[in-house]
């Protein structure tokens, strides 16, 4: 069961990504992309040849490698969210936010070894923004393993964070490339070829892993996770397209509430078991 | 030059294989009395199970720098280093209040001669002095303590103190908790009396610094638990909730402030203080559960923390000889606003070694403290899992506080790697030679090893951490069977990453390089306008300004003639308050002593009628 789950991911995470694009797309009254294109412009990436960076160290080849490893290593970790007794499974969540810190580590020392300034600048809001989101990360996970009541908690909070993981609208916009407000495509905006494709991919797997893990939490309140799933999916182009995009040194306040949401899921799981 | 090298570092490869033997071999204990009140200055020496395992810490980090010393031009730190592990030898020896003080004392004031080295500059004496002035007052504090146990037990052996401790009342008891945690906790860079870590560990050279950081605050640690398992047990919640408050505290500041220094070994100190608050958070919630009544808990936070004091001894003397081959090979530049693209010009070779180290004080897979960061912030969920209140509400804190100190500190060590390593090189330097794979790079890749060996094979130290951890708390057998399988079970995910990036690297190794220019919207840059380290953390500086109050300073330089101005130099500055405090506190006591100096007026007569009411006190409260 679990290696179907894998497979479905590695499969179907270019999907997700062009399915909320192009939703987007038409919710801000434009045509929009196929839903396809993703696959498209990976396949179109991989038949270019591969260059090393400028200084030719390997640096950027073996950071693409651990990106894309430990974004299949969460595959591994992630809940079977469409078989039964889900709740039963013990996560383990300090090992999933771990992982995913050691994607970003990755992208984040390749991106500084192109020594392009506008990648150093989206490098330094990526680290900071991650420094803050990792608490109510794992939080929002820990208290999915209980009982329904936090769940809606949880799930708000895990959405949030979702938003900082994927590079969404109001932190980030995937559509812009104007290099100053830019994070996620600044720190790639060096990067061509094979190794482009990979970070897509590697961005596209964690997407989804963590759309997974947001209808899991989400699942904990009783209903059904592939409703959940395609509810966040569906959420996310909503947010893109209706919401602005925030000012930058407002995020953090985004953050608290974020830690809040999940501080107060495991509130109500803390005073529930004490009980 | 090359026979005292070659001595030096047989002496502390000796040392470290005495140490190794003490701990595969416990001697039977040794007992030396002195001839006055033989009571209280006997100096026992033995090894107990708990000091095991930091026999063993102490082995790997001076074996690691025993080779890195080998390097040619390193003769003179070498003979001083032995006789610094010496006394820490002594320390984890020490059965006995006398011999435990005197090796704590030798330990200090050997590690202040050599914080002292490089005495010329006057940053390095300040340092010293700070040093000196907090380790002297710990000491006084920990003297006193230590005086108040053997005069209750009416002896100064370990074991006579261990077993009266039961019998002591609550006043003394607290009393001397607080002396012995004043004394342990300044040598741990323990929140508040962390200020002096941070400008003294880098002020010594560099191989000492790895010894100082890798090594000696892990006594402190080492002497913490000791105190609250074995010398004041059972201590009770309270002690237990103050080290852990301490520790969180110190995850975040170390954390905080790592993520924003510039200057390269500064920034491992305060990665010092980080870590070192893990183990110590770590301590206090086994001491919290162990006094709850939750042995298995317990036993994983200790089994969690001998594992995380091992992988930071390992990954600490890793980064510290790193950030001394920098040192040497730059010229005292150390400053990561300065640095760049060492990987691929002057440290070619120990770039590498220097990206696993960075790994493993970020706790990233697949490096060792990934494994033990795991196991401490398991043993906090399971507090907050336990139904009971106050521990779900400790457990709580500690995860927030530690996932943000080690997010933050994750954020530093990812900087240091990014901006000093990676990206373009400086041109070389004319009397610069290529790196070669010499003893320092062996160290290094030693290093290294070891640091993924303990990632990947986790469960070799475990057990054996777990059988000690589960003695000292007291439990019967317990079994973290379901934790073990899952930390084995994250050496085989953190490989895919491992597998996947020697795959990319295999795959892009005869790729061509790129040619085209770097994007600057059109324009060429210079290569001084490429993005510093300090620039890089302005958005973290902005959010934890609460904290940090970042100042911004410009200068305008006027030029004599024309409209422009000569030069425009910009200065961020962030404060530290615990550091002013403690200024504040130097100078006060400064004070003090410039007033009691009149009692020392250089006249025999004064000092005769010192000593006669000196003996005449002791006569009187000696009865």
């Amino acid at each position: 069961m679990s290696v179907v789950q894998i497979l479905a991911i590695l499969a179907f995470a270019p999907l997700l990504q062009g399915a909320i694009a192009s939703l987007r797309a038409r919710l801000s009254g434009r045509p929009g992309p196929p839903f396809l294109q993703p696959y498209r412009d990976l396949t179109k990436l991989l038949r270019k040849a591969p260059r090393a960076g400028r200084f030719g160290s390997p640096t950027g080849f073996l950071a693409v490698g651990i990106a894309l490893g430990s974004s299949v290593a969460i595959l591994f970790l992630l809940p079977q969210v469409f078989s039964a007794g889900v709740r039963a499974n013990a996560l383990d969540v300090v090992a999933l936010v771990l992982f995913f810190a050691l994607g970003r580590a990755a992208m984040v020392v390749a991106a500084l070894d192109t020594g392009s300034s506008f990648s150093a600048m989206a490098v330094g809001r990526e680290i900071a923004f991650a420094a803050i989101v990792e608490a109510p990360f794992l939080l929002a996970l820990l208290a999915a393993r209980s009982t329904q009541a936090s769940a809606l908690l949880a799930g708000s909070a895990l959405f949030i964070v979702l938003l900082f993981e994927t590079a969404r609208v109001p932190i980030d916009n995937q559509e812009t490339h104007y290099e100053l407000t830019m994070i996620h495509e600044g720190m790639l905006l060096e990067y061509a070829g094979p190794v482009f494709a990979a970070w897509q991919y590697a961005a596209q797997l964690r997407q989804a892993a963590m759309a997974i893990l947001v209808a899991f939490v989400f699942a904990g309140s009783g209903l059904p996770a592939p409703l959940c799933l395609i509810a966040v999916a569906a959420a996310i182009p909503f947010v893109e397209a209706f919401q602005a995009k925030m000012r930058l040194f407002e995020l953090p306040h985004l953050a608290s509430a974020a830690t809040l949401l999940a501080i107060a899921a495991m509130g109500i799981d803390i005073i529930g078991a004490a009980r | 030059m090359r026979g005292i090298r070659l001595f030096a570092s047989s002496l502390l490869a000796a040392l470290s294989v005495a140490a190794l033997a003490a701990a595969a071999f416990p001697f039977a204990p040794v007992v030396a009395r002195a001839p006055i009140v033989a009571r209280y200055l006997t100096l026992d020496f033995a090894v107990t199970p708990l000091a095991r395992p930091f026999l063993v810490f102490l082995a790997l980090g001076a074996i690691v720098v025993a080779i890195w010393n080998l390097q040619r031009g390193r003769a003179a730190s070498g003979i001083p280093l032995a006789c610094f592990s010496a006394a820490m030898l002594g320390v984890l020896l020490a059965q006995s209040v006398f011999a435990f003080l005197l090796s704590w004392e030798l330990m200090s004031l050997i590690s202040i001669a050599i914080v002292a080295t490089e005495s010329e500059r006057k940053s390095v004496r300040r340092a010293a002095f700070a040093y000196a002035l907090v380790s002297q007052l710990g000491a006084l504090a920990m003297t006193i303590a230590f005086a108040m146990l053997a005069v209750h037990a009416g002896s100064g052996a370990f074991t006579a103190i261990s077993k009266a401790a039961a019998s002591l009342s609550v006043a003394p008891r607290a009393g001397i908790l607080a002396g012995l945690f004043i004394g342990f906790g300044s040598k741990a860079g323990l929140v508040p009396l962390q200020f002096w870590l941070p400008r003294a560990h880098p002020a010594a050279p560099a191989n000492a610094s790895a010894l100082l950081s890798g090594v000696m605050i892990e006594l402190a640690l080492y002497a913490l638990t000791l105190t609250t398992f074995v010398l004041v047990a059972p201590v009770g919640a309270t002690p237990g909730v103050i080290l852990l408050l301490a520790g969180l505290a110190g995850a975040l500041f170390g954390g905080l402030y790592a993520a924003v220094e510039s200057e390269l070994k500064r920034l491992l100190a305060f990665s010092s203080i980080e870590h070192m608050g893990v183990m110590v958070a770590a301590l206090g919630l086994a001491i919290v559960a162990s006094a709850m009544g939750y042995p298995v808990l317990a036993t994983l936070a200790l089994v969690a923390m001998l594992f995380h004091a091992l992988n930071h001894t390992a990954l600490k003397t890793l980064l510290f000889l790193g950030a001394g081959t920098v040192v040497e090979r730059l010229h005292h530049v150390t400053d990561l606003d300065r640095l760049r693209g060492l990987a691929a010009g002057a440290l070619k070779r120990s770039a590498p070694w220097v990206l696993v180290g960075c790994m493993a004080a970020a706790a990233l897979p697949p490096s060792n403290a990934f494994v033990s960061e795991w196991l401490v912030l398991h043993g906090f969920i399971d507090a907050t899992l336990s139904g009971n209140a106050s521990l779900a509400t400790l457990g709580l804190l500690g995860l927030l506080a530690l996932l943000l100190g080690g997010g933050l500190a994750a954020a530093a060590f990812v900087k240091l790697f990014g901006i000093a390593f990676a990206g373009a090189p400086a041109p070389v330097r004319e009397d610069e030679r290529p790196e070669t794979f010499d003893a320092s790079v062996m160290a290094l890749a030693l290093g290294a090893a070891i640091v993924l060996a303990l990632g990947l094979f986790p469960l070799v130290v475990l057990h054996p951490l777990l059988a000690l951890a589960s003695q000292i708390v007291g439990a019967r057998a317990v079994a973290l069977d379901s934790t073990f399988a899952g930390a084995a079970r994250l050496a085989w995910l953190a490989a895919i990453p491992l597998l996947s990036a020697l795959g990319a690297w295999w795959y892009g190794r005869r790729a061509a390089r790129r040619d085209a220019p770097v994007w600057a919207c059109g324009s060429a840059l210079p290569a001084r306008a490429s993005y510093s380290a300090t620039a890089l953390t302005k958005p973290l500086r902005g959010i934890f300004a609460f904290a940090l109050f970042p100042e911004r300073h410009r200068t305008v330089v006027p030029a004599t003639s024309g409209d422009f101005p000569a030069r425009i130099e910009y200065a961020v500055s962030t404060r530290d308050l615990t550091s002013e405090a403690a200024r504040g506190v130097a100078a006060f006591s400064q004070r003090l002593v410039r007033r009691l100096r009149v009692v020392q007026s250089g006249r025999m007569r004064a000092y005769i009628a010192y000593a006669a009411i000196a003996i005449a006190l002791a006569l009187v409260l000696g009865r």
